[in-house]
């Protein structure tokens, strides 16, 4: 039987220049995301497969189109002497292409676990957004409750010198008002009484601002540090620090107070041991219970706190302004004695620091209330 | 006369004469009987075509596990992976295509493809001679598939940048409103 081979022709020449025309435009499309997305891990892949797609269709196309064009002008032996080579090329596209598809699997993974983290980083990063707002509002109400401390103590001075300087007034002019007892009462007792309510007004104010409970309930330490080493996870693992939480999960262990306060201490401290510390070290955090007490210690290996700062730390009364230590520690600090707790900080030997926190420790059936 | 040092390369160490003597004798009897090497192994034409075949096989295997995982992959738009499998699997179609055209191809003879000679005016053709010549002449034309295969992932790349470009398109108003707020 004897078949034509124009239609064989006509479908190789005119598939050979489509094929390279798509996957001219498939590479163009590919190296324009890669332009527009240049972080994208699955841009960078799709460039690579389409460069791969692309070197298969030149190779086979440049091949069939001149071992067409030498048949037709007559130069079989020349197609002959090339055919090898053209085959060869081929079979290396063909190798190329499939690394370039096998791989996909390895960068699925890759692409599965970026858009985890970043999810992970998304969330964390609306946690610290949340906690710092927290702590901008923490020290904008603490600036102004010492403000008002500091003005119900000025108001105080004056009304104690007058209400003294009045009762000195009321004894000197004694005989005068015996003549008219109801002059006694008219002017002297009613500025007396004013003054007295103006006292106990200002006692009113000192009382509020000095029990202000914002948000204070029965919280559960272990979901607070679980909550707090998630979120700071992000940032010691930019340095391979492993953060080592040691605690008896059977055993829930729990306090009275602000958790969001609660959070920002242990933020704070973990910040500071991950800033000290070296590549690859390890933080630990041990959170357990005494009698009364619960203790949670973050323990570092970074350079220690000096001796200087720990001497102020601890000399430091509840309600003074600490002096600045550089670490944050002050606010701190405040946090663990507004838990009617302590500080404790200790330097390792030969390096290191370790702050244990303590606070009364409730029983955690109180957590239903 | 100064004392020999006890690591000195000029040390004789009597327990490993005997390996040191059979050495020597075998490179005194290579060197008296010299014969081929056969170091180098020699490649005939059919290796090119099995190397060929080999990566066929190699090529559809790729394909068919690159079309699973991307079929059932999340990381692109559901439409895009269909295009871009659907892809994979005509070239894993097309890779058996062309290994049977290869084999039927050591079956076809010069003679019968029948190129015009210069200033002859007649058709090229191809003669049949069996069925298997026919459907070689019908594998010649492997363009059929591939062709679609690539259109495919063009299609599936396409609709991967629409995708992106919509996406953050939509990002940028959330964040836009939410910064709004």
């Amino acid at each position: 039987m004897y078949l034509p081979l124009y239609p064989i022709w006509f479908i190789d020449t005119a598939g050979c220049i489509a094929m390279t025309l798509l996957s001219i435009l498939c590479l163009c499309r590919a190296r324009r995301l890669q332009q527009k997305y240049p972080g994208d891990a699955l841009a960078v892949y799709l460039l690579w497969f389409t460069i791969a797609i692309f070197a298969f269709s030149l190779s086979r196309s440049l091949g069939h189109l001149l071992k067409h064009l030498l048949l037709i002008s007559g130069h079989q032996d020349i197609w002959q002497k090339i055919s090898p080579v053209s085959g060869s090329i081929n079979s290396i596209t063909f190798v190329f292409i499939a690394s370039a598809t096998l791989f996909f699997h390895h960068m699925e993974h890759i692409i599965t676990k970026m858009q985890r983290d970043k999810e992970r980083i998304k969330k964390t990063s609306k946690a610290l957004l949340d906690l710092n707002r927290e702590i901008e509002s923490l020290t904008a109400r603490r600036s102004h409750a010492e403000l008002a401390m500091m003005l119900a103590h000025e108001v105080r001075n004056p009304i104690m010198i007058i209400g003294g300087l009045l009762k000195r007034l009321r004894k000197r002019l004694t005989p005068f008002f015996a003549q008219d007892p109801s002059l006694e009462k008219k002017y002297l007792s009613t500025i007396m009484i004013q003054i007295e309510n103006l006292e106990n007004m200002v006692q009113r104010f000192e009382r509020n601002i000095g029990h202000s409970t914002e948000m204070t309930m029965p919280q559960e330490m272990n979901k607070i540090v679980e909550r707090t080493v998630a979120m700071m996870n992000i940032e010691a693992e930019a340095k391979e620090i492993d953060i080592l939480v040691q605690q008896d999960k059977t055993e829930s262990l729990c306090f009275y107070g602000n958790p969001r306060h609660m959070e920002f201490a242990l933020t704070h401290l973990l910040r500071n041991a991950i800033q000290v510390a070296d590549r690859g070290e390890q933080i630990r955090i041990s959170l357990f219970s005494t009698n009364n007490s619960l203790e949670m210690s973050v323990e570092d290996s970074g350079p220690g706190i000096p001796e200087e700062i720990i001497r102020q730390i601890k000399s430091t009364v509840h309600n003074e302004t600490l002096p600045g230590s550089g670490l944050g520690l002050n606010l701190v600090k405040q946090i663990v004695t507004e838990h009617k707790g302590n500080l404790e900080i200790e330097r390792m030997n030969p390096r290191g620091t370790r702050i244990t926190i303590s606070i009364p420790r409730i029983p955690c059936e109180n957590m239903k209330v | 006369m100064a004392p020999i040092k006890k690591n000195s390369m000029f040390t004789l160490n009597l327990h490993r004469f005997p390996a040191c003597f059979s050495g020597l004798l075998t490179l005194f009897f290579i060197t008296i009987h010299p014969g081929p090497a056969l170091a180098l192994q020699s490649h005939g034409p059919v290796e090119g075509l099995y190397v060929h075949q080999a990566a066929h096989v190699f090529f559809a295997f790729s394909m068919a596990l690159f079309a699973i995982r991307i079929r059932y992959s999340a990381i692109m738009n559901p439409k895009a992976t269909k295009f871009i499998s659907t892809g994979a699997i005509l070239l894993i179609v097309w890779n058996i295509w062309a290994f049977y055209g290869h084999i039927l191809e050591v079956f076809i003879t010069p003679e019968q493809i029948v190129l015009p000679e210069s200033g002859e005016r007649m058709p090229p053709y191809f003669y049949a001679t069996d069925w298997q010549d026919i459907i070689y002449y019908i594998l010649k034309m492997d363009h059929i598939i591939c062709v679609p295969a690539v259109a495919c992932f063009l299609a599936g790349i396409n609709i991967h940048f629409r995708h992106c470009n919509s996406e953050k398109l939509e990002n940028g108003k959330k964040s836009q409103s939410s910064g709004d707020r």
